[in-house]
């Protein structure tokens, strides 16, 4: 069964003084208002947070209606799964209207991470190893390496998130920054400077999702949700926390699950007008542009140089500015990237909507330990 | 600080010469480390594996802002390399030591090194004698 969302919701991204609940509470009657509906509507509803509070625990300030809620984590790509389970509950015709929703509020710095969780022994965070930039800046040195990149491109595609990020609204960082201020900046692990990572933050974002047919009589901006797929690692693969890696090293989970969209949806990259992908650091949108299939591996400089990824360009990337602007609030993330593209198919983006009627468009969310969720999305 | 249990699984002195642990699948070509009893691509059991002590440097980053608890590392924290360096069957992930800690090569010939002188890690690799294989 075709698939629709209908309404989108969020809270702007950033520090803030209320809780991450509230947040997802915002965006969640946000979104409702959006499609014309109410909580009572709602036949079904995912959610996740890392750090904000349980998300089916939303249902005390939504109502009690004994809707079926379930909270969902999978690291950075939560939102991702929330979105899944949502357009799989619509797919099965066990719900005409579901909603998918997530928030988070972080601690300031990196996330710390426990060695058992990850079936890892306490020598390998004793010895330093067990940091999240650093497993960053090793994949990316290889691949700069393997490719022959030139690591100007991580600042070149920094300063264009940044310029996004100081038109869009809901975004945290507002100022630009220079191609050589970015790159001078302090070194944190080479070749990445700080500020080419996101950050964790706070925020919350809210999808309603209803079948195609159901949207036609809500709404006529409504956006086909054409491919949801979510795919976890196979063997072979680079990951954070990895004592050890294959002698062959083997794609990723998002090339198998952006493969996988495109062929649900039954397009390909070219036919893509925006997309979002993730870009934890600079290393992940130069990566992903290649395994989402956008440029062939090593050609990015050539997207970079002509202007492609801008907003008016031939591929516009990131045009709310990412996880660079936005910050990460782990659940509500990947839901930003699909409301921020439904956004711009409804010519609904402001200052920084795509001009030409944008009519195809993609998202991909990575998290660890090695999993993707990649969606197509068309009008 | 992990405990000698802890490190004796981890490296082996065959010869005079000290050698990572690893496994090592019993049905297909996998080599992991370190030990582990069932193989992470076939789910097949291992058996211990003792890995080559030599190889190159595969990738590697520098470390230059402090790390948090449980590092047990020099306070206060000074910066250093680390990487993953190929043996063959497999990469391992490891501190470097031996040169300034921007100063690494991919490709570089690196060797397995363990002892008193960094005693909060098990292993760590540096420069091959010699240099470059």
């Amino acid at each position: 069964m075709s698939v629709s969302i209908v309404g989108v919701g969020m809270h702007p991204f950033g520090r803030f003084p209320i809780s991450g609940r509230q947040m997802g509470l915002i965006a969640a009657r946000e979104a409702l208002a959006d499609a014309g509906l109410t909580w009572g509507d709602v036949q079904f509803a995912a959610g996740g947070s890392r750090d904000g509070g349980h998300a089916d625990a939303l249902v005390s300030e939504l109502g009690l209606t004994g809707v079926p809620f379930v909270s969902v984590y999978n690291g950075c790509a939560t939102g991702g799964s929330a979105l899944l389970a949502a357009t799989h509950a619509i797919e099965s015709g066990a719900a005409d209207v579901a909603m998918a929703i997530g928030f988070d509020k972080h601690e300031r710095g990196s996330f710390a991470s426990n060695p058992a969780e990850y079936g890892l022994q306490p020598w390998y965070a004793e010895a330093g190893m067990m940091v999240t930039t650093q497993f960053f800046a090793l994949k990316l040195q290889r691949y700069l390496h393997q490719y022959d990149l030139d690591q100007r491109l991580l600042a070149e595609l920094i300063a264009k998130s940044l310029r996004n990020g100081s038109i869009t609204p809901h975004a945290w960082r507002r100022n630009a920054l220079s191609v050589d201020e970015i790159a001078s900046g302090t070194m944190v692990n080479d070749p990445l400077t700080k500020f080419m990572f996101c950050s964790p933050s706070e925020g919350g974002a809210a999808i309603v999702v209803t079948s195609t047919k159901r949207a036609k009589q809500l709404t006529d901006r409504s956006v086909e949700l054409r491919a949801v797929e979510f795919r976890t690692r196979r063997f072979g693969t680079f990951e954070v926390f990895s004592p050890w890696l294959a002698e062959q090293i083997t794609d990723g989970a998002t090339v198998h699950a952006a493969t996988a969209a495109f062929q649900s949806a039954g397009v390909g990259p070219s036919d893509i007008d925006v997309a979002q992908l993730q870009d934890t650091e600079a290393g992940a949108e130069l990566m992903h542009l290649a395994e989402c299939g956008f440029c062939e591996h090593g050609a990015q400089g050539e997207l970079i140089e002509r202007g492609d990824l801008e907003i008016g360009g031939a591929l516009p990337v990131n045009t709310d500015g990412g996880c660079i602007a936005n910050g990460e609030p782990i659940g509500a993330s990947g839901l930003r990237q699909v409301i921020e593209c439904t956004l711009q198919l409804q010519g609904r983006a402001g200052d920084r909507q795509v001009p030409g009627e944008p009519r195809t468009a993609f998202t991909q969310v990575y998290g660890a330990p090695g999993l993707s969720t990649c969606t197509v999305l068309a009008r | 600080m992990s405990s000698d249990a802890q490190v004796e699984q981890l490296v082996t002195v065959v010869d005079g010469r000290t050698h990572l642990v690893g496994s090592r699948c019993e049905s297909c070509p996998t080599t992991s480390f370190p030990r582990q009893t069932s193989c992470s691509r076939c789910g097949s059991s291992m058996v211990e594996q003792t890995l080559p002590a030599t190889g190159t440097v595969w990738s590697w980053t520098v470390q230059r802002i402090a790390v948090k608890a449980p590092y047990a590392g020099p306070q206060p924290f000074e910066p250093f390399a680390v990487g993953y360096v190929d043996l063959g069957p497999l990469k391992v992930e490891t501190p470097l030591f031996g040169h300034p800690v921007d100063g690494w090569s991919i490709g570089e010939a690196v060797e397995l090194a363990a002892g008193d002188e960094h005693p909060y890690l098990p292993f760590w690799f540096r420069p091959t004698a010699g240099g470059h294989q």
